[in-house]
């Protein structure tokens, strides 16, 4: 004993340096997660100093019947032994505070504790002088009773104590609860009475009960019914918040809209106490804003009695297909959803049966489920929100969600149900949503649905309007390659399944009695250098799409390589004419003259050599294909030449065509140079600028 | 045992002073522990929760945002102003205007004519919400959105303006809103990135969007907006190569995944670990993909709901399917912008046009996601950058006019997601100028998104260049008015 005074006084003296440098500090502090375990002692540890005051207390009453020795050991020996475990209670507790309880149950059980704790190391300190000691003593026990009172308040609830005796009085709120009762002095209670009650009336007013605000305070009365604009109480509200009279003051919580909203129309209606939601008319504002806003808020209040999950097993479920998030940090509820038709496997399923208790929301929209999934689902029983949109569900499968007791909102949209699955959705009493656009329900079948599922609101989603015609979109072209030769066949295609595509090759208008067009159109160039497929889309309940035009061109002679002395300029960077030149594609001249799919030349000329030393045909024309700006007004192009050699080193003029001062710009999107037939192996085409001009080409063609 | 006290109390000397001194200095050590930044003179940290969790429930678990980009005109949309139709060429009385500074394209401006919507408005739904004739379509769901009539925003020209509304900052440099929630919240569907963002472009006066507005500012690069193309290929670059085929793909990731790994240990550059999630991320986008993009499988009164031009990509129809669809399959953050707004002149001609690209399209996709189940969880945000001008810039005529850019007031609507459907929230003056009940800041808007997300706008911070960012900055405050 006598050696182990010095180590407990030493330690009581460290532990409450501690505890004050907390306190004072205490904003600042920040709390490691693997500390909070030690907080979360303190309803285990608190009991010791209660008792040992408990006991100290009775001790020192009892002192007379104690030899006066062991009378001092004992008490000492207990005083030390409470003065530790007292300020290890309070130094957990305040941990445990700044995990986030505030209220002022918390503030006054924390300052009490804090204060007791000073107390007893008071007590140690000052052990000899016996009046001061005694003095502390009592007054430690009498904060015991009401630091035990609140903080039992804090895990147990305010009203715990009494609650047996109070709460017979308490009525259920329900549709024959008075507004006043159910919303409005609750407001009061929330917002205002912590300054207007008997205890502490500011401005000698009351707000607590009925009769009081009847009264008023030193400014008269509260409200007046029928007259909200005259009542005190919301002009004092509706004063700007920086205004002294604004009332609840600057930094206390204020009233938000919507409570401001319910006061206003339940005194315009008479600030009746006694008036209750059922006796309220339908056309009245306030039987409407209470439906809307205050009677749908009470029932959505949620509770759950299950236990949280460990945070292992959430990141163990979590895998790139399937998201398990809890719903909140303080709430144990799971949400669930899982992804992806094509790497769907029936365990990311079943693998949640470890967490059957707490998934209320579980979103399985597009999977390939089977009717054994679903056996599943109905044994997660505190679901509550399931989708099963777009799934293979059957009317049957649904037989299993009947044990889904605690199911509100349910989607099936896009799934074969019918009005057979009413059976089972009849014994599922929760619900609340049912979303059935897209199944197999007529408008009859979901009227039946209304009427035998009254609680639960029944959404059919978009009905088309028959009588509403839209234009279908125009066909389109697959692929972009536009430059063909005779035998080759191309494919038309429309984003929309069912469309039948109806097509012409003779440059006329299609229409329904047009050529069908299956799966591909054999080109015939019938000797012309372009040919011109119009075609246009029907379908039943649309109107047709307008015409679209595809002009195919002639291929012409292709050379075995081309090859270009300047690769030309794309924007302010190098171009690719080599490739351009040769690339298969010819776009319309006015749509994309800018474009990348164009080999432009400004200061260096366009000279391209094409090499048919190995097929070797007889040539007579070269043209190209070449983009105008919109707004051109002179031409881009100075003169072509067309030159011929068998060697590519002596080169013959064959043509050359001057256009510097050509004015049409419709002769020089696609410039043909003729010549006398030749055949050599070697031709060099080359396009000279017009001064401070930008010449475009997006194709070389030889015939 | 009191003479033991006693005796304890008298032994007391210099060396028991100072040794006990000790132990109180301990003491006091010990409670620095807990407070890291105190003695180190830095700013205290503030209590962050761990990233990717939620702060509380969460209404709202996705977010479409549709940005009508160039600011469409409040006064011809929601905000019903008949008292500028009276005023019809009247001049903007001085003490409307205040102090507002305007832009260089109206600041020489002789006069400033008043002029009301050449568009009629009529009253929709159970709560009367005005519309204009120019959205029929949004007309008919008055009931499911929340139109919000006193928006207001620090910047008056469009780069500014829109890089705010994105950012919470009129500089560049800072995360995209969308890069917040994939910090903060992380992907939902782990197959696809957590922002995704799509571009489309009506024919009236239109203004750039580029990169930087979905960029990730100084957050991870993963956070980063992910742009789909309207091209056969909306993510550039996913399929495999020709003669690549899938398992010598997976090979080859496994193989760079080891070498950068052997880079990162070598310079421990964050960058690459962020490189490897992504080149993971892409591998299983290669599936998930082509699943969505698909819009062949939508049922036809689909289409038809959200029109033809929803079947022709890139337009503005055509993103709102695919934005419900990314969406459905869990990208926490799809945007789209729709260009053409900017109605300096020829308003008339220009607004038509442009609401017509986007009325039926914007109604459908709400209408589509309540039909499945999904309003709930999905919040729709339609708004532009700023408002425009209750007078008209440049030459006014019976016909036509223009209006300027205008900070101070304009409309937006939100649907789903926690937010309360069926009413107007804010008022502007008779002549649609200034606000004059319940303002929202941009930095309240931001701060309201976030607690639907579940997120507190004043906790979800990073710390960059020796100070912790928000979206918010130091300002917002959540509009509880409009929270269902």
């Amino acid at each position: 004993m006598k050696k182990s005074v010095p180590f407990f006084l030493n330690t009581l003296f460290f532990l409450h340096i501690f505890l004050a440098f907390l306190v004072v500090f205490e904003s600042y502090l920040e709390i490691p997660f693997w500390l909070q375990p030690l907080g979360r002692m303190h309803p285990l540890l608190l009991h010791f100093p209660v008792a040992f005051i408990a006991l100290m207390v009775l001790l020192n009453l009892f002192r007379k019947q104690i030899d006066t020795t062991s009378f001092e050991k004992i008490n000492y020996f207990l005083l030390l032994l409470t003065a530790f475990t007292t300020v290890l209670a309070t130094i957990m507790g305040l941990l445990l505070s700044l995990e986030g309880y505030e209220s002022e149950l918390m503030t006054l059980h924390k300052w009490i504790g804090i204060g007791i704790s000073f107390a007893v190391y008071a007590m140690v300190l000052t052990y000899l002088h016996k009046k001061v000691y005694q003095i502390l003593l009592y007054t430690s026990f009498v904060g015991v009773v009401f630091g035990g009172h609140f903080g039992a308040g804090l895990t147990h609830g305010s009203h715990f104590l009494m609650e047996p005796i109070t709460s017979a009085a308490v009525k259920k709120m329900d549709e024959n609860t008075p507004i006043y009762t159910a919303y409005v002095a609750p407001i009061l209670e929330k917002k205002c009475t912590s300054c207007h009650n008997p205890q502490k009336s500011k401005g000698e007013l009351d707000l607590t009960n009925a009769e009081s605000i009847t009264r008023g305070g030193e400014n008269g009365e509260v409200w007046l019914a029928h007259n909200p604009e005259e009542s005190l109480l919301l002009q004092r509200v509706a004063l700007p918040l920086e205004h002294e009279e604004h009332m609840p003051p600057e930094g206390k919580l204020q009233l938000t809209s919507r409570e401001i909203e319910l006061i206003e129309s339940w005194i315009a209606h008479g600030a009746d106490t006694e008036i209750s939601y059922a006796l309220l008319k339908n056309e009245d504002r306030l039987k409407q804003l209470v439906a809307e806003n205050w009677l749908k808020g009470d029932s959505e209040k949620e509770a759950y009695t299950f236990d949280f999950v460990d945070t292992k097993l959430i990141d163990d479920l979590n895998n790139p297909y399937r998201t398990v998030v809890q719903k909140s940090p303080t709430s144990p509820a799971i949400e669930v959803t899982i992804y992806g038709r094509s790497s769907y496997k029936a365990e990311f399923l079943t693998d949640l049966a470890k967490i059957k208790e707490q998934v209320i929301y579980l979103n399985l929209a597009n999977l390939p489920l089977d009717d054994n999934s679903l056996k599943f689902v109905g044994e997660l029983k505190n679901l509550e929100h399931l989708v099963l949109n777009f799934t293979e569900v059957t009317n049957e499968a649904l037989a299993a969600l009947v044990a889904n007791t605690k199911l509100q909102s349910l989607s099936l949209a896009g799934t074969s149900v019918d009005i057979a699955a009413l059976k089972y959705l009849k014994e599922i009493k929760s619900l609340k949503e049912l979303f059935v656009w897209n199944t197999q329900m007529s408008d009859a079948d979901i009227s039946q649905l209304v009427k035998e599922l009254p609680s639960a609101t029944i959404n059919e989603g978009y009905i088309p309007d028959p009588e509403e015609k839209m234009n279908l979109t125009p066909p389109t072209l697959i692929g972009e390659r536009n430059i063909i030769k005779s035998g080759d066949r191309i494919s038309l295609g429309h984003k929309m399944n069912g469309v039948s595509i109806r097509y012409t090759l003779d440059e006329t208008e299609p229409n329904e009695k047009s050529e069908l067009y299956k799966s591909e159109i054999t080109m015939d160039l019938q000797g012309e250098r372009s040919k011109t497929v119009r075609a246009i889309a029907y379908k039943d309940n649309w109107l047709p799409s307008e015409v679209s035009t595809f002009i195919f061109y002639d291929k012409g002679l292709v050379p075995d390589g081309l090859e270009v002395v300047h690769p030309g300029i794309l924007s302010s960077y190098t171009g690719e004419a080599a490739r351009i030149l040769n690339d298969g594609a010819k776009y319309d001249a006015n749509t994309y003259y800018y474009s990348k799919f164009y080999a432009s030349f400004n200061s260096k000329p366009l000279i391209a050599i094409a090499d048919f030393s190995k097929s070797n045909p007889k040539i007579k024309e070269v043209v190209l294909s070449c983009g105008i700006p919109r707004r051109a007004k002179k031409s881009s192009l100075k003169y072509v030449e067309i030159w011929s050699s068998n060697n590519k080193e002596n080169w013959t003029l064959l043509k050359k065509l001057n256009l510097a001062t050509e004015l049409n710009m419709d002769k020089l999107k696609d410039i043909s140079v003729k010549f006398p037939e030749s055949t050599a192996k070697y031709y060099k085409v080359v396009g000279q600028p017009n001064t401070e001009s930008t010449l475009r080409v997006n194709q070389l063609f030889f015939y | 045992m009191e003479k033991e006290i006693f005796e304890h109390h008298l032994n007391t000397n210099r060396r028991h002073f100072l040794g006990k001194m000790a132990l109180g200095f301990g003491g006091v050590a010990l409670g620095s522990l807990l407070m890291p930044d105190l003695l180190s003179g830095k700013k205290v940290a503030e209590n962050q929760l761990p990233l990717g969790l939620k702060h509380f429930a969460a209404k709202a678990k996705r977010i479409i945002l549709l940005v009508q980009n160039g600011a469409p005109s409040q006064l011809e949309s929601f905000d019903y102003k008949p008292k500028l139709n009276d005023m019809f060429g009247q001049d903007l009385p001085p003490s409307v205007r205040g102090d507002q500074k305007l832009t260089g394209m109206t600041a020489g401006q002789k006069s400033f004519p008043l002029v009301g919507s050449k568009f009629g408005f009529k009253q929709y739904g159970n709560a009367g919400t005005w519309v204009s004739d120019l959205f029929p379509n949004i007309a008919k769901i008055t009931d499911d959105i929340c139109v919000i009539k006193s928006m207001h925003t620090d910047a008056i020209n469009h780069d500014p303006a829109l890089t705010f509304m994105q950012t919470g900052a009129q500089v560049g440099n800072r995360p995209s809103i969308g890069s917040w929630f994939s910090y903060g919240l992380g992907s939902e569907n782990k197959n696809l990135p957590a922002y995704c963002v799509l571009l489309s472009k009506g024919k009236g006066n239109g203004q750039g969007v580029y990169s930087k507005l979905w960029s990730n500012g100084f957050l991870d690069s993963s956070h980063q907006g992910v742009q789909l193309s309207a091209s056969e290929d909306p993510i550039l670059y996913l399929n495999n190569p020709n003669g690549m085929d899938s398992k010598t793909r997976r090979t080859m990731l496994d193989h760079l995944a080891s070498l950068n790994q052997l880079g990162y240990e070598e310079f421990g550059d964050p960058e690459i670990p962020a490189k490897i999630k992504q080149y993971e991320m892409a591998y299983r986008m290669q599936t998930a993909v082509p699943e969505i993009t698909d819009v062949s499988k939508e049922p036809d009164h689909i289409k038809k709901m959200y029109g033809p031009d929803c079947m022709v990509p890139g337009t503005y129809a055509a993103n709102c399917l695919l934005a419900r669809k990314l969406s459905e399959s869990g990208v926490r953050f799809v945007q789209l912008y729709h260009q053409g707004w900017d109605q300096h002149s020829n308003l008339v001609g220009e607004m038509q046009g442009q609401a017509k690209d986007v009325d039926m399209a914007s109604a459908a996709l709400i209408t589509d996601l309540k039909q499945r189940g999904l309003l709930d969880e999905t919040l729709v945000i339609w708004s532009g950058e700023f408002g425009r001008t209750n007078y008209c810039q440049g030459k006014l005529t019976k016909d036509n006019y223009g209006r300027d850019h205008h900070p101070r007031c304009f409309s937006i609507f939100m649907a789903g997601g926690g937010v309360k459907s069926g009413i107007s929230y804010g008022k502007t003056d008779e002549l649609g100028y200034n606000i004059t009940e319940n303002p929202v800041h941009i930095h309240d808007l931001h701060a309201t998104i976030m607690h639907l997300m579940g997120l507190d706008h004043e906790k979800l911070t990073y710390k960059h260049l020796g100070r912790r960012f928000r979206l918010t900055d130091v300002h917002g405050h959540v509009v509880n008015d409009i929270l269902a």
